[in-house]
């Protein structure tokens, strides 16, 4: 199915694992779609990837996906890493089947993501946020269920939407959420009431 | 070297399989070797048409007839109950067809949602042609609500096809009540037994299915043989139509080496029916108990209490299934998966989802289907070597620290 290429960046990976004090982080992907990746870049003043690791979630062309990212990235300036796609992990890869470039793709995002961190804009515009990775849920499905449907519990939330029922990581994340709307809603009352 | 010397060659590595651990049996099984024996004179030599009329001919007619003994001796059946098919998917067909076919006013099939693709793709097929077909859900134990069967039936159902275990999770169905409904309704009930069969006690005589079909492969017999089972009273139209073979009723000259071979694997099949199928299930129970202790965040999928003895349908969480299947093939371990990645359709296994197993379980699925041939030493490398793989590839995931 894989050729040798592919599995060996799966059986092999070279740039496994999390860097301290990065200078960039990006994530892409859910455990509900079946793959997921996250790339932390150390970058010098130079804007040279000095250093480069991965993590993945998923199938074995996930994570030579992965690993080729990090590979066809390291050493190079953060504006000559903008200018890879997915096309150029592929390549590296001597090729992938046709049902899994869309991993390729998940790679190029991921990159794509780190960056827009380092440069500290934001990926994704404050509503399409994902709280919760695991199920990718975003901050505007919570934020709707609360105002529209005036869901003012965590367990609630999470009997609709599951939020924060696997890894869990996100409850702080929600609650915060959740608190800001419950001020909102006191604020206005308190209008309401003078 | 002379062709007979390659031939002896390959017959003496017959044990020989690169050191492989084959923990996928519920795919295909090891032809075992006394049906090996019994088949080669019929590869070799005793080629003869079972049809001419010359004695050359007539010796395999009654060794394939003699074959069609021992497997209606296997379900307690009478041998011309017997029709031999190609395969699972022939005989499930030929079922469903001739069910339609001799009730032409009848329009209506109840099945489940979580019959192999050989069910589910000529259902989904006679749906477009305008059928009505009900899929009776299952809860998260993959077992099947009956009130909701006897609801589904009306005086429209030609047809209720029901597996009889999960190839998947080895769930077994209650067929002898479901069979006694279908009866008691006076409706047409087929049961695809394709796993079933030479894993647990199946007594036709007590159990009144009027459609039962069967894979040669699964039974370690050679693949491209299958069985159906058409009881006596029970109207019948061929779906291969042609020659006279099968008394009319499956045409095509006969596969009489795989049937031959069929015959020999229900006979061993029927004298291992229970001592050897307890102990498969005391190595799969171990194997369980083993990962089960040693590797956190993982469940074991489907009816414990109601299972296929040589089935585990295990989940990790924080791993994907591809990865445990190519990690485990490195391992020259043999398994198969349940995650979306894995299929050819990107889709996760639809006996899961029917389940609803929540997707961080469902994609990290795997399937080990054990045999009469798996040894307590695969189990211990088996039980060692699992723990390592999953530790491995949790230490990837960015789900889990």
């Amino acid at each position: 199915m894989y050729n040798d290429k592919v599995m060996n960046c799966f059986f092999n990976p070279k740039h496994a694992g999390v860097i301290e004090n990065y200078s960039a982080r990006g994530f892409t992907g859910s455990i509900e779609c079946g793959d997921a990746m996250e790339i932390t870049l150390k970058i010098d003043e130079r804007e040279v990837i000095t250093n480069a690791k991965f993590r993945a979630y998923g199938c074995t062309a996930a994570i030579a996906s992965s690993e080729a990212i990090i590979t066809l990235i390291l050493g190079k300036t953060i504006s000559e890493a903008e200018n890879i796609r997915n096309s150029d992990i592929v390549n590296y890869l001597n090729g992938l089947p046709d049902l899994k470039l869309h991993c390729s793709v998940l790679g190029q995002d991921v990159l794509k993501d780190a960056i827009c961190n380092y440069r500290k804009i934001d990926n994704k515009s404050e509503e399409n946020e994902v709280i919760c990775k695991c199920n990718n849920i975003k901050r505007k499905n919570i934020e709707n269920l609360i105002i529209d449907k005036r869901i003012f519990s965590y367990r609630e939330l999470q009997k609709l939407t599951n939020v924060g029922t696997i890894c869990g990581k996100c409850e702080n994340r929600v609650y915060a959420i959740l608190s800001m709307a419950i001020e909102k809603e006191n604020e206005i009352l308190n209008l309401e009431n003078k | 070297m002379p062709i007979s010397h390659k031939i002896e060659t390959i017959i003496k590595n017959y044990e020989y399989r690169n050191g492989i651990i084959y923990f996928d049996n519920n795919a295909t099984t090891k032809i075992a070797p006394e049906v090996l024996y019994e088949m080669l004179p019929y590869l070799v030599s005793n080629y003869g048409n079972p049809s001419s009329l010359y004695k050359f001919s007539n010796e395999v007619l009654n060794k394939m007839n003699e074959s069609r003994e021992k497997v209606a001796d296997l379900l307690n059946c009478s041998s011309d109950e017997i029709i031999f098919t190609s395969c699972g998917s022939e005989s499930n067909n030929s079922a469903i067809l001739s069910a339609l076919q001799t009730n032409p006013n009848k329009r209506h099939i109840i099945t489940t949602e979580v019959e192999h693709p050989a069910i589910k793709n000529p259902l989904t097929h006679l749906k477009e042609k305008g059928y009505k077909v009900t899929s009776l859900n299952v809860d998260n134990k993959g077992q099947l609500d009956i009130q909701q069967l006897e609801d589904s039936i009306t005086d429209n159902t030609a047809l209720i096809s029901i597996m009889y275990a999960n190839n998947e999770t080895g769930v077994i169905f209650d067929i002898p009540k479901i069979s006694e409904i279908a009866r008691n309704k006076g409706v047409l009930f087929h049961t695809d037994a394709v796993q079933a069969v030479g894993k647990i006690p199946i007594d036709l005589q007590k159990l009144p299915v009027d459609f039962l079909s069967l894979s040669g492969h699964k039974i370690h017999a050679p693949k491209g043989v299958g069985a159906l089972f058409v009881r006596n009273n029970i109207k019948f139209s061929s779906f291969l139509k042609g020659g006279h073979q099968e008394n009319g009723r499956r045409a095509g000259t006969e596969n009489v080496t795989s049937i031959i071979g069929l015959g020999k694997a229900a006979e061993l099949s029927k004298k291992n029916l229970v001592t050897v199928n307890n102990q498969i299930k005391i190595l799969r129970d171990e194997l369980e108990n083993n990962l089960l202790d040693t590797i956190p965040d993982i469940q074991i999928n489907g009816d414990l209490e109601n299972r296929l003895s040589n089935t585990s349908n295990i989940s990790f969480k924080y791993v994907e299934g591809e990865s445990i299947l190519f990690m485990l093939d490195k391992n020259n371990i043999c398994i198969s998966t349940g995650s979306a990645c894995s299929s050819h359709s990107l889709e996760p296994s639809h006996v899961l989802k029917a389940m609803k197993i929540q997707s961080i379980f469902l994609n990290g699925s795997i399937r080990i289907s054990l045999s009469r041939y798996t040894t307590k030493d695969e189990i211990k490398i088996a039980s060692e070597t699992i723990p390592k793989i999953i530790y491995r590839l949790r230490q990837l995931s960015p789900f889990c620290s």
